[in-house]
């Protein structure tokens, strides 16, 4: 592999995920120069749209998306591939899947937007569980607003709906109107139970915002927002490129290079798809090319100086995988009828089991009631009922009224033990090898889902509830993180606070990989509120070098 | 997003300006001016929210103008009636539209107008002494607005509609004197200096233009009591200046008064036909049609204003009162009809709801494949999704039918292309309006010159007045026209 060409820049960032491109518009708008390699191609809506149409498994969201061979990612959830190959006691619940693209994997995200708990980045101190962050939710907190304006966040009136994580400003946009099936199901959550239902922060337009448009309720967040009412990291690549950020699609980094006392990154390697090697230098590097693909680069990187991989002097790059495993269902209500698929696919959330004393024995958990369109399901349903003729029509018709499903995203916990490696024999085109992951699910999680699962089943008998379909084992949730776990002790941890490696002073990660624990709400948000810091602190060193 | 079209509606009136047919007549202009159109991008788009640090109380990606300040002490002694009639005035002569740049303080100028001989700078017109127009006397203030002649004796370029203006009463030009002078707040910013290659050679030539082109009449008495025809007649001809943009130009680049509101190109968006006729213009409009349309900017199942038509009903016409609105109407529905030269059936008579044709696959195609696709599908991935698989818009015609659509309908495709490039932004009391743009800045999807001529075209061949042939060579015009 020759070196046919030398790019160099300020910072050269590797994925253009949300985490990404938002460090790289951050840095371009401030004059710094930027190169942002990005293993998969550049993409375009459009056909996208046209891909999910031309789909016949609607529900497979990873479906409008094939890959191409040079950047591959997972086929679909919950199915075994040859790509990320996991093992383990729980494999199934690692079944993850992402997007290797420009933009990444938000382009298929349901736009939930939650800010962590303040006792998330305490779980240690709390209760004496998992580990603490190494920075507090008061140090994030200007980073999440500038994420949620960044994206373009909407969500509810702290005075009235206090979500947990304090504010110092009101979202930028305004919650997004509950559903008709969600505002029945929270009527009868917030009269009959214990529990609350809330507005889910949504990275979706309620009002025109950043030149995109007002949802409209395509129901078809995942696997494609047809509009573009919901942020996805492209725009941000879009932003970063009108700022004067260099974006290079189809470039695979497969070597980061390292000067001879191995303190400082001097360049990073990428081929091109058709294997020719390319040199990249700069005076700093990020690494955001999400969870599971950053800790497999640090680890391909291996050489002589660093023989367990870039970074890993603490031998955790790869450890301490997590996830919010969850517990999923389905089921007929036998109230009435709640027309579910009207709107956003997530609108609500049951919010009462983020926080407590009890998250010393069991995980957190959030409950979404997803408003997604059910006619598939009651129509398989119906089915296999034995209708035929008017009665299915009608069979179909009430089914999809009054189908519920109901999924959870409970809390792990970081093992070392939940372990991701290079695979011995399947590589691809490039000869890089793929991911494997091993996978238990801690205890903390299994109760967790245990909770959930009693939860669940209240809920079905308070709605006389029938033909209810569990979803098998556990449910993975596509959160992976803790792979290049943030500490303070270089000996346990690879990154600091700052999201800077240990063992590279001029290399960081933005990435969810860097989490401590996995919190107790969708991953982005806070991704995006971490890289934001990444940005704030190499604006920092850069303007004043 | 105020104003972002306005420049390209001045563009294109003035792009006239350059032709040689004025150079020669007026033969005062270097020979240099007509080489040196500078092609300079318009009023730049708003920055977006993007990474931008937050600070604004309410963060968005195009923040609104703020409002007028309301009176700081009030400095003219003048009774509350005539600055509310100031007030409307200026809202009815839309004087915000170019006096405001994107995003800036209203009046405070800015706005940069691109014209053949360069850019032109509105001017602040708030009533700062020495930036604005606070050391105007009522007489100068008279004698820019209706005379188009600046306080210190230089003629303004007509990208001021003084040809217009010139209809209004002393006592309209006097409140709204009043009201600049009492209720807007002074802004003490200079905009840049238009900075044109040969200012004075223009501005002396634009006497000899003023002193050969028709201007309005000044109208005399009480505006407020007229009768509704000729209050009407006042706020189309003089306030409104709806005939800057309709009324094509001869070849002095006057208004051709006996072409009143026939339709003319401005550039990149056309202002159609607008007269009474039956078959060019909207001569099948009934009255209260015409209020709703400049009352909330669309008419179901008819028309919608995108474009410079869609910043005038926001700034303007939507702020008008029932009353004025319908006297607009009555006027505009019984001015003489013109015949069009291409449009010989209603523009928004044409096309029926039709199914897109079946374009199913069932394999997906690589992430990589962006190759082109035809106008089915990009109609299929880019537009359906709002105005449904059959055209008919949804249901409360947020997003339109496409047939039955003045836009659509058109045998000019101008103002589709410029729609599918640019989108719409409309906001009035009724509610706001958006269509995404689709052009080179475009989040939501870049399409190319190639993909929006099939685009336009299927459209115009499925639910206008047929193909409308448009190759990716004139969307590129267009594409640059703004």
């Amino acid at each position: 592999m020759s070196s046919e060409q030398t790019l160099s820049a300020d910072v050269v960032i590797v994925g253009s995920g949300v985490a990404g491109s938002s460090i790289a518009n951050e840095l371009a708008r401030a004059g710094i120069s930027v190169i942002v390699l990005e293993a998969g191609p550049r993409v375009d809506r459009q056909h996208f749209v046209d891909n999910f149409r031309n789909l016949e498994n609607k529900p497979s969201y990873q479906g409008p998306f094939p890959a191409v061979p040079w950047a591959r990612h997972p086929p679909n959830q919950m199915t075994p591939n040859e790509y990320l190959h996991t093992s383990g006691p729980n494999a199934e619940a690692y079944q993850q899947v992402y997007l290797r693209m420009m933009g990444g994997t938000t382009w298929h995200w349901a736009g939930c937007a939650w800010r962590y708990l303040p006792s998330d980045f305490e779980l240690k101190t709390r209760y004496g569980q998992g580990r603490d962050w190494a920075l507090s939710y008061d140090d994030l907190e200007p980073f999440y607003y500038q994420a949620e304006v960044m994206m373009g966040v909407c969500g509810p009136d702290p005075a009235k709906e206090d979500l947990g994580s304090p504010r110092k400003q009101p979202y930028p946009m305004e919650a997004l109107p509950i559903s008709y099936a969600a505002q029945q199901f929270r009527k009868l959550i917030n009269e009959k139970t214990p529990y609350r239902v809330v507005h889910e922060p949504q990275a979706r337009n309620t009002r025109p915002y950043d030149n995109r448009p007002t949802c409209e309720g395509h129901n078809n967040c995942m696997p494609i927002c047809p509009i573009g009412a919901m942020y996805n990291g492209g725009y941000s690549v879009y932003h970063a490129e009108a700022a004067g950020a260099k974006f290079v699609p189809n470039a695979v980094v497969y070597r980061i290079e390292r000067d001879s006392a191995n303190k400082r990154v001097t360049a990073v390697h990428y081929m091109d798809p058709d294997k020719g090697s390319h040199r990249v230098t700069g005076k700093y590097f990020v690494i955001a090319a999400h969870c599971i693909e950053t800790a497999k680069l640090l680890l391909v990187s291996a050489d002589d100086q660093s023989p367990n991989g870039v970074a890993n002097s603490s031998g955790h790059v790869g450890r301490n995988m997590m996830d919010h495993t969850g517990v999923q269902v389905t089921f007929i209500s036998g109230d009435k009828a709640l027309w579910p698929g009207r709107g956003p696919l997530e609108t609500n959330v049951i919010d009462n089991f983020r926080d407590g004393s009890w998250r010393s024995e069991r995980g957190a958990y959030l409950v979404h009631m997803v408003d997604d369109n059910q006619v598939d399901l009651a129509t398989q349903l119906a089915i296999s009922k034995g209708y035929v003729g008017k009665d299915l029509e009608e069979q179909i018709r009430y089914l999809a009224a009054h189908t519920v499903r109901l999924f959870s995203h409970n809390e792990a916990l970081p093992d070392p033990e939940n372990r991701l490696t290079l695979s011995k024999t399947n590589k691809d085109i490039l000869g890089i090898p793929h991911p494997d992951v091993y996978y238990k699910l801690p205890d903390y999680t299994v109760k967790s889902c245990e909770h959930t699962r009693g939860v669940f089943k209240d809920l079905i008998g308070l709605m006389h509830g029938t033909d209810e379909q569990w979803t098998p084992g556990y449910f993975p949730q596509d959160h992976p993180s803790g792979s290049t776990i943030m500490g303070t002790d270089p000996k346990d941890s690879v990154v600091d606070g700052f999201c800077r490696t240990h063992d590279h002073e001029n290399l960081f990660i933005a990435s969810s990989s860097v989490f401590s624990t996995v919190g107790t709400g969708n991953i982005t948000l806070t991704v995006a509120a971490l890289a934001l810091r990444v940005a704030d602190t190499l604006k920092k060193e850069l303007v004043h070098a | 997003m105020p104003n972002t079209f306005m420049s390209s509606l001045i563009k294109g009136v003035y792009t006239l300006f350059g032709s040689s047919a004025l150079i020669g007549a007026l033969a005062a202009m270097p020979a240099q001016a007509q080489g040196t159109a500078p092609n300079t991008p318009p009023a730049a788009p708003s920055t977006p929210a993007t990474a931008t640090p937050p600070k604004a109380e309410a963060p968005t990606a195009d923040t609104p103008a703020p409002a007028p300040a309301p009176a700081q002490a009030a400095t003219t002694g003048a009774d509350a009636a005539t600055l509310e009639r100031g007030a409307y005035i200026a809202t009815a002569a839309d004087c915000v539209a170019c006096h405001t740049k994107p995003g800036g303080i209203p009046y405070a100028g800015g706005l940069k107008i691109s014209t053949p001989m360069g850019d032109v700078i509105s001017t602040n017109i708030t009533p700062d002494p020495e930036h604005g127009i606070g050391a105007y006397t009522e007489q100068e203030f008279d004698q820019a607005v209706r005379h188009g002649v600046r306080r210190d004796g230089a003629y303004l370029y007509p990208v001021m509609p003084y040809v217009s203006y010139a209809g209004m009463t002393d006592q309209d030009v006097h409140a709204l004197y009043l009201w600049f002078k009492d209720s807007v707040k002074p802004v003490a910013t200079q905009p840049k200096p238009t900075e044109l290659s040969f200012p004075a050679n223009m501005r002396s030539a634009m006497a000899a233009w003023n002193f050969v082109t028709t201007k309005e009449q000044p109208e005399t008495g009480d505006s407020a009591t007229y009768d509704p025809m000729r209050r009407g007649r006042y706020l189309t001809t003089a306030l409104e200046h709806c005939g800057t943009c309709h009324t094509p130009r001869n070849f002095m680049l006057s208004e051709k008064q006996d072409h009143f509101l026939a339709g003319a190109s401005l550039g990149a968006w056309y202002a159609p036909n607008v007269t009474s006729s039956k078959t060019s213009g909207i001569g099948t409009w009934s009255e209260d049609d015409l209020v709703a349309y400049l009352r909330t900017g669309r008419l179901k199942g008819h028309a919608q204003a995108a474009g410079p038509m869609g910043e005038a009903v926001e700034h303007s016409t939507s702020k008008l009162t029932d009353k004025d609105l319908h006297a607009i109407a009555a006027y505009v529905l019984q001015v003489p009809a013109m015949e069009d030269d291409l449009e010989h059936k209603p523009r928004d008579s044409f096309g029926a709801a039709q199914d897109t044709p079946d374009l199913r696959t069932k394999e997906p195609t690589r992430i990589d494949d962006l190759s082109e696709m035809d106008g089915p599908h990009i109609y299929d991935a880019n537009c359906s999704a709002c105005h449904g698989h059959n055209g008919a818009g949804t249901l409360d015609q947020y997003a339109p039918s496409l047939f039955a659509n003045s836009t659509v309908g058109s045998m000019r495709p101008d103002n589709l292309v410029m729609t599918i490039l640019h989108g719409v932004n409309r906001n009035t009391k009724d509610g706001h309006a958006g269509m995404p743009g689709f052009d080179s800045h475009s989040d939501v999807q870049r399409l190319s010159n190639s993909e929006i001529a099939k685009l336009t075209n299927y459209l115009t061949a499925t639910y206008g007045s047929g193909d409308a042939h448009v190759t990716p060579e004139k969307v590129e015009e267009f594409r640059k026209a703004l």
